[in-house]
């Protein structure tokens, strides 16, 4: 293969698959099953508004920075932070990659048992209305579930394997089977007898409610969640941009894509839901994410004709929504080992082999899942804080003329998207971690707690205080010569 | 449905999948544009 074929080889081939690929990324679990039990417990139209409101001041601008590192620095999150921040800001590269990569080994269980009630749904075993909660019980935190989380592991290093090829076929087949699958669900949900009580728990605002501090972190924190900015995975993807290729544009029509998607599944869940139960608002206030998703949403299909099809058609878009994220959460950590000096194959593996052995104890206890999905979804803010430092650390200005506005471009951003990202998003990362450490709870400080404050900063501290020390080695290792086969 | 929800759905629909809709259509027509130039 000569040189020029490595490079074609390590970009997308067309702007479509990119923004597929990116799509696949964002649209996970947190659209279908997060964001319909947050817009149903934080008010409706006034979450919705806080919810566009972070997705201009938070999401698209993190997601600019994103795509502006991956394609100026064309290495993983350690290497980005260094090139484009310093080299001293390599550790905080690695929090981003921990971060993601603690996000990955549990997230292979969720898609674990997306896959096990997809095969549950199409082979009947979700028939009966205690059926969906027998089968919850005996999977979640279980060894059952463990083979699952296997094979989603597996599938994942199977695809990622292949490098950005691998991406793009993948992607290119599950992203639109997910959206066509999202909208058939919505038209049909919105076609329900008694589904305009869900449009109008979702979207009649409550404007009373927008005085409310609490609404605006929830919206902050699902549009964290929502988009992936801040990861650092988009980052990782923009690594395999052409040199042609546009940032601000792209970060737009991901951010409102993945949008879009949420919007959708928050009028396919409500609903269904209020179609099946009118008086379904209570039961809402109190539902968690797993029970909406894994357990209610199976006995409300049943309850609906073709329920049977429509709960497949459910689990196998969930299926693909998770399968295609948790993609693109092992090449960030795939990628950052390339870097560090493994060959790809070598890389996948023990990133495969990282996941299959880390992701276990998740899948064995709820408490371990629920613990990581605590300090690592927290962590997220902290990541999206570090982007915005070390785009000031590079000149947020130099960074917009020169690169978001430069070769390439097809938006120009004017001088708000420099004092968002300068002010705004450290701002609304530091008051949403104040206001986290204000909430003491008993027992707050305890380490072994499974939500505790205390739990979350001995992880932190423990992942800072080890990359603190190798920071000079990060630098140095992920700065050297980068092959475009790698 | 009330009024108040109907334009609430309008509103935060239109920006958002017409925000969509309209970033992607811009990025693709750019795309062709620079396919045929090069």
């Amino acid at each position: 293969m000569s040189a020029s074929d490595r490079a074609l080889a390590a970009t997308f081939s067309s702007r479509w698959t990119l923004l597929v690929a990116a799509l696949g990324m964002a649209v996970g679990t947190g659209n279908i099953w997060r964001f319909p039990r947050i817009a149903a417990t934080q008010g409706g139209g006034s979450f919705l508004v806080a919810w566009v409101v972070f997705l201009l001041l938070w999401s698209v601008p993190l997601l600019v920075v994103e795509l502006a590192f991956g394609k100026t620095a064309r290495r993983g999150t350690i290497g980005a932070f260094a090139r484009m921040g310093g080299r001293g800001m390599a550790w905080m590269g690695g929090f981003v990659a921990v971060c993601a990569t603690g996000i990955m080994f549990y997230y292979s269980v969720v898609t674990g048992w997306c896959f096990r009630f997809l095969l549950a749904a199409a082979s009947g075993g979700l028939a009966g209305p205690d059926a969906p909660e027998r089968l919850w019980q005996a999977t979640a935190g279980s060894p059952s579930a463990v083979p699952w989380h296997l094979l989603a592991v597996a599938l994942g290093v199977a695809v990622v394997g292949f490098g950005v090829r691998g991406i793009e076929h993948a992607t290119r087949v599950l992203i639109p089977t997910l959206v066509v699958l999202v909208i058939v669900l919505a038209v049909r949900a919105v076609t329900l007898p008694g589904a305009a009580a869900g449009l109008e728990f979702l979207f009649a605002p409550r404007w009373e409610q927008l005085a409310s501090p609490r609404i605006w972190l929830e919206a902050l924190t699902q549009n964290a969640w929502d988009t992936g900015a801040g990861w650092g995975l988009l980052l990782t993807y923009a690594i395999y941009l052409r040199a042609r290729d546009d940032v601000s544009l792209n970060a737009f029509v991901l951010g409102f894509g993945n949008n879009s998607m949420s919007l959708l599944a928050g009028i396919m869940v409500l609903c269904t839901v209020f179609a099946v139960d009118p008086q379904a608002e209570q039961r809402l206030v109190g539902a968690d994410n797993t029970g909406l998703t894994f357990v209610w949403m199976p006995q409300l299909f049943a309850t609906l004709p073709f329920g049977g099809l429509l709960m497949v058609v459910f689990f196998a878009a969930l299926s693909c929504a998770a399968l295609t994220s948790l993609i693109a959460m092992l090449e960030l950590a795939t990628r950052v080992a390339i870097d560090l000096g493994l060959e790809r194959r070598r890389a996948v593996l023990v990133v495969g082999a990282a996941g299959a052995l880390c992701g276990t104890p998740s899948a064995l206890s709820m408490d371990v899942f629920n613990n990581q999905d605590w300090v690592w979804g927290v962590g997220l803010i902290l990541s999206g804080l570090f982007f915005a430092l070390a785009a000031r650390s590079f000149g947020v200005e130099r960074l917009r003329r020169e690169i978001v506005n430069g070769p390439g471009s097809d938006l120009r951003l004017g001088r708000w998207w420099s004092l968002v990202i300068a002010w705004l998003v450290p701002i609304e990362a530091l008051a949403l971690l104040l206001w986290w450490l204000r909430d003491r709870q008993p027992g707050w400080l305890d380490p072994t707690g499974v939500f505790s404050v205390g739990t979350v900063l001995v992880q932190w501290a423990m992942v800072v205080a080890i990359l603190l020390v190798l920071n000079r080695w990060l630098a140095r290792r992920s700065l050297g010569p980068v092959e475009g086969s790698r | 449905m009330s009024v108040a929800a109907w334009c609430s759905l309008v509103a935060i629909g239109g920006l958002v999948w017409g925000g969509f809709l309209t970033a992607l259509s811009r990025a693709m027509m750019s795309e062709r544009r620079r396919d045929r130039d090069e």
